[in-house]
């Protein structure tokens, strides 16, 4: 959709089987990084990542602050032709995002 | 008008038993305790595991010698059945515990995720299935870390 912290694909790889990718623009600081000015940088990362097809709910990932800035996730789902996969995110600050394809 | 209130409580009732069904891996709780742990033993004390055990079953794939530890790629495989949950940690960096992963039916047990290695060490992977905990890891050395600014 229009969102543009987000690149989704959603490619059907095998019989039933869709490979899904997301690229999720995101900082992912740790808390432990500073600036050049020396100032601490806040810690900012993503804490959960959700999978669904058609709405229904696949998986669930939770993140710690480890997960390498705009992180590529993917993950091997059941799902076919015409079905809408979407992905979402929330990070430690309550901010989201969330992005749709259908399987071509 | 009891037509429709009939239809009313049908969907009220229908609703009711979804939020019952809806299985325990999707509603879980982030381990908040686990992520702020700040060693690998005290993320899992966290956690609240069974004693995991080796298994050849869990393939990690990564590359073994990493130029920029701020974006290792890492490729993991559970050849176990009914694999619900996959942990994964970079056994020295500062906090540990990088992802946990649950899984609903309807899903192969393969994930590929991009991770932080502060420094050369073992990423290890933890597969809970049927009440079960295994274990493998895989050891990636890291030129330059990837947690502290340089």
């Amino acid at each position: 959709m229009a969102d543009n912290t987000f690149r989704l694909q959603a490619k059907r790889i095998g019989d039933g089987i869709v490979q899904v990718k997301a690229l999720i623009r995101h900082p992912n600081h740790n808390g432990l990084g500073r600036t050049a000015e020396g100032e601490p940088i806040a810690p900012h990362h993503l804490t959960e990542v959700t999978v669904a097809v058609n709405d229904q709910p696949l998986l669930t990932v939770h993140t710690g602050s480890g997960i390498a800035a705009n992180p590529l996730l993917g993950w091997k789902i059941n799902a076919g032709e015409g079905n809408r996969v979407s992905v979402a995110w929330t990070d430690n600050l309550d901010e989201s995002g969330r992005a749709e394809v259908t399987v071509a | 008008m009891t037509l429709a209130r009939r239809r009313f409580l049908r969907a009220v009732l229908a609703l009711a038993l979804a939020g019952v069904t809806r299985s325990a891996w999707a509603t879980a709780e982030r381990a908040v305790n686990a992520f702020n742990g700040r060693s690998v033993e005290s993320a899992l004390g966290a956690l609240d595991l069974p004693a995991a055990e080796d298994s050849a079953l869990i393939d990690i794939d990564a590359p073994d010698v990493a130029e920029n530890g701020a974006n290792v790629l890492i490729e993991i495989t559970v050849r176990i059945p009914s694999v619900e949950r996959v942990l994964v940690l970079g056994e020295r960096n500062v906090f540990p515990l990088l992802a946990d992963t649950r899984f609903g039916p309807g899903v192969v047990p393969w994930f590929e995720l991009k991770v932080k290695l502060g420094e050369t060490s073992h990423v290890r992977v933890f597969a809970l299935a049927d009440g079960r905990l295994y274990t493998a890891s895989r050891k990636v050395r890291v030129i330059v870390g990837g947690c502290l600014p340089g």
